[in-house]
């Protein structure tokens, strides 16, 4: 006969389970290697801290070991998951960290007061480039570089602000810039699912609307789309934690790009348009110009008329110059988080005539302070 | 430190639960006491020679006292026992009220540098367990503890140091004393922990992040200002009574059975009720040691507002420094004179529904006056929620806020409700109709125990365990091999035991990983005690 399931039984299995959960798991934290970095989520990781007696008096040591075991828990990345599809699927949420995952795109959800951030950043992003502008040689353009939300704002309105106002409102309140409105070029596909850029490939569009704008021409250009990442997983990938299908990296090619030479000046190097090492680092993305620069200047030797751009812009404008060589002689890109328009001055000269474009993305202009 | 952290739950846990269970009897309580030391410390490394320091001086007088020869020597110690331990409690959390109020009534600009003083977490708690240990050494209805160490272990107890419930000494007295009479219940102790754990991380702290974005919002509207209400209101019990759960939980662990602290305020139908069942531990406190003591209900009825009045007062500001949680705990003084009159009668004969709803509105605008800073910040809220015109009814983010959160506030409002208990006692009654056991509701019902090997100097202990109960209801009945259809459901039983302990372990083990999951992910995760 067998024996009645007694509670001594179920008392050992039961300790034996809650022993293995709490124990097992977290021990590994103190055996396996250290990491320093996390890919997902693309920031450094907090380290275990070192046990000093300051840092035990003031608390600051049991601050930093909670910090170190919840990023060096074992299989973060997945329990990050687990929560993430939780609270979406049985607690029906659409938001995970601040993104949401709506027809089949991961995007940041906008703030409540953005719109009104988003007048003030346009204005003293004006205002920084006011300086160097002259209004004999320069003819001054600017674009809001449209946002996923606003494609995705057509069929979800509640939960995005109204964007037709604000594109309105930025307009009529600087009529000194001849604006451009990019977003009947682009859509929901231009942009990557995983991550907030546009995918360069479906710029065609946007580089005619814009060359048609500035009066630039070129003969007619071929490209050829290059895939240089099957499984590229974007910036917002690893922050929402949510399963969605990795997005293709691919770039556009051409013997002029090709030949085209990259010079970082505050760094005093010289790169290709696409930096294959870069691309092949933490974030891909930096495949496009290398990644963040504060001054850089792109030559085309083929160029048959002597025509410089100056764009003003941030990491949008990393994908979309490589498409504007065809136009110009020279492009000088100026990337405003890092360094001021007078003090680009000092690497470049920006007194020659030139087409002059503002090329701001949404939540950079949202957070005006990051502007210099 | 705090119970829902890694910390805690991944490495101080297990390694006091390990060797808790691995040292003899005899040294659990040194194992237990090192480790709540360790617990306190952890977050406040300096204030914990404070706490030690404090128990020590206690100890030392309640030992004098309760060797005094004189009635008027002990009433002298005790005397200097209460100003002791509440002298440090007013010293530390209302220095700097007393004194800033002082400065505004006089018209004094100086900064005195009592200052921003740091309030030592849990004061408060293990303040009034002190108290209640010296008034019930007074009132020789407790012998002075002649062990520093069972005495230290009993204030310093990490399961309930922080934030309660506040544990009556006498409870746990035989248990300290008795290493051998404790009831073990590890099963339903790490299920309750879970339970309250999971309480605390999902949807305590997923309604905390919500309330904070309330809070934020630039453009408010009617709605705003009831979600902000009910979502405090739910934050606040959830938040308070997962860690009523997980003391009581981590106390089963151990071997010890505390008192339930909530029991389900917000199906309440008046305020009394609600305070009957919100926070008992500390209802209680002031009942037995403030009310009481001035006369309770044995007074006339004009004395008997005024000791409300006082007990009202006092637990108000117990809450916190500020005039605000005074100003609330005045408010429920209010109501509950109100409810003794004429208002209590005519409630008595109105519709569930309707006094339903009165507590229910009373307890909204309380905790709305409870979570503002300022009056001036009640009073916008107020206005907010019962002046329509000023405000429209919904914004589109509020609508957003309301979607994206509204299967939580759901759950949450069950949460609140003996709702889900009902159901689970029911699918446990099924399988205990067929021989499985049902989950304890009380510790009493499901526990086990060793052999007792206790040699506590005090009281008698037998040598048969004596919580050895098993519930008539799960006496198994064995049936011989003889009848082919008995062996047939014998089987049949065992498997559906197996079942229901499998359901019971998935859905603790599934509970406890969201909840590492979610702090792992470093979600909000707020520790609302820090005023206590």
């Amino acid at each position: 006969m067998k024996k009645p399931y007694s509670t001594k039984n179920r008392k050992i299995i039961c300790q034996k389970v809650f022993a293995v959960l709490l124990l097992f798991i977290p021990m590994l934290v103190f055996v396996l290697p250290q990491k320093d970095v996390s890919l997902a989520e693309r920031r450094r990781l907090a380290k275990r801290p070192q046990i000093r007696l300051s840092t035990l008096l003031n608390g600051q040591y049991m601050k930093d070991f909670e910090l170190a075991l919840k990023d060096l828990f074992p299989g973060r990345q997945s329990w990050r998951s687990l929560k993430a599809v939780t609270d979406r699927t049985a607690f029906g949420r659409a938001e995970s960290n601040g993104y949401v995952l709506i027809d089949g795109t991961l995007s940041k959800l906008p703030e409540e007061n953005e719109s009104a951030r988003i007048l003030v950043g346009a204005a003293k992003a004006i205002n920084l480039v006011a300086p160097i502008l002259s209004e004999d040689r320069h003819r001054v353009y600017a674009a809001l570089i449209p946002d996923k939300n606003i494609y995705l704002s057509e069929k979800h309105p509640t939960m995005f602000p109204d964007y037709d106002a604000l594109w309105r409102d930025v307009e009529t309140a600087h009529p000194e810039v001849k604006w451009i409105d990019l977003r009947p070029a682009l859509s929901l596909d231009a942009f990557f699912r995983t991550d907030h850029h546009w995918r360069q490939e479906c710029l065609g569009d946007t580089i005619s609307k814009l060359a048609e704008a500035m009066n630039a021409t070129t003969q007619t250009v071929s490209w050829e789309q290059t895939l240089f990442l099957q499984g590229f997983r974007g910036a917002y990938w690893g922050q929402a934690a949510l399963p969605i299908r990795e997005d293709q990296l691919v770039c556009c090619r051409n013997s002029i790009v090709d030949q085209a030479k990259v010079e970082h000046l505050e760094e005093g190097k010289s790169t290709r348009v696409y930096d294959i090492e870069r691309g092949k680092g933490r974030d891909p993305y930096d495949l496009f110009l290398s990644g963040a620069s504060a001054v850089l200047t792109i030559s085309n030797p083929f160029a048959t008329e002597h025509r410089t751009l100056i764009m003003f812009r941030d990491s949008f404008g990393s994908s979309l110059a490589p498409l504007l060589i065809p136009y110009y002689e020279k492009i000088i890109l100026i990337d405003l988080r890092y360094i001021s328009a007078g003090n680009a001055a000092k690497y470049v000269d920006l007194s020659d005539e030139a087409d002059v474009l503002l090329l701001l993305s949404l939540p950079i202009l949202a957070n005006p302070t990051m502007l210099r | 430190m705090v119970f829902s952290s890694l910390t805690f739950l991944f490495v101080f846990l297990p390694t006091a639960l390990g060797l808790y269970y691995l040292v003899p009897r005899r040294m659990t309580n040194v194992v237990l006491w090192v480790f709540s030391l360790f617990f306190y410390a952890w977050g406040e490394p300096l204030y914990v020679l404070l706490m030690f320091a404090t128990i020590a001086v206690e100890y030392l007088l309640t030992r004098w006292m309760d060797n005094a020869s004189t009635g008027t020597l002990r009433r002298g110690i005790c005397a200097i026992a209460l100003i002791f331990a509440l002298g440090l409690l007013g010293f530390f959390k209302y220095a700097d009220f007393i004194v800033s109020n002082l400065m505004n009534a006089l018209g004094l600009g100086i900064a005195l540098p009592l200052r921003h003083l740091a309030l030592p977490v849990g004061i408060s708690f293990y303040t009034f367990q002190l108290v209640s240990y010296v008034i019930d050494v007074y009132r020789k209805e407790v012998p002075a503890q002649r062990s520093f160490l069972v005495l230290g272990t009993y204030i310093c107890m990490f399961p309930q140091l922080v934030a309660g419930p506040i544990v009556r000494y006498e409870t746990l007295r035989e248990q300290l004393e008795c290493p051998g009479k404790r009831t073990y219940a590890f099963c339903s102790g790490a299920r309750r922990l879970v339970l309250g754990l999971a309480k605390k991380v999902l949807l305590a702290n997923v309604l905390g992040e919500l309330a904070a974005k309330i809070n934020a919002l630039e453009k408010s509207s009617t709605l705003s200002f009831w979600l902000l209400a009910v979502t405090f209101t739910l934050q606040l019990y959830l938040d308070f009574s997962a860690y009523s759960d997980m003391a009581i939980g981590l106390g089963k662990l151990m071997g010890f059975d505390f008192e339930e602290n909530f029991n389900y305020p917000l199906i309440s139908q008046s305020i009394t009720e609600f305070w009957r069942r919100w926070h008992i531990s500390l209802g209680t406190w002031f009942r037995d040691y403030v009310y009481i003591p001035l006369g309770g209900s044995r007074v006339s009825r004009g004395r008997r507002i005024i000791n409300l009045l006082i007990v009202w007062f006092l637990s108000g500001l117990w809450h916190g420094a500020a005039w605000t949680f005074v100003a609330w705990g005045l408010y429920q003084f209010v109501l509950i004179v109100l409810e003794k009159g004429l208002f209590g009668r005519l409630l008595e004969k109105a519709p569930r529904a309707v006094r339903h709803t009165y507590l229910l509105v009373a307890t909204l605008i309380g905790f709305t006056l409870f979570n503002a800073e300022h009056f001036a910040v009640f009073a916008a809220r107020i206005k907010g929620m019962f002046v329509f015109s000023v405000y429209p009814l919904l914004t589109p983010y509020t609508r957003f806020l309301l979607r994206d959160y509204g299967v939580i506030l759901i759950i949450a409002a069950l949460a609140a409700t003996p709702l889900p208990a009902k159901i689970a006692r029911k699918i446990a009654s099924f399988f205990s109709e067929h021989g499985a056991r049902t989950p304890d509701e009380s510790p009493k019902e499901h526990t086990s125990n060793v052999r007792p090997k206790c040699t506590c100097r005090t009281g008698s202990f037998s040598s048969q365990p004596k919580e050895h109960t098993i519930n008539t209801r799960l006496k198994l009945k064995y049936r011989t091999r003889s009848s082919s259809s008995q062996s047939k459901e014998n089987a049949h039983n065992l498997r559906l035991k197996h079942v229901f302990a499998l359901l019971q372990t998935v859905y603790v083990v599934a509970l406890l990983a969201l909840s590492a999951a979610h702090l792992i992910d470093g979600s909000f995760n707020p520790f609302l005690y820090f005023r206590f």
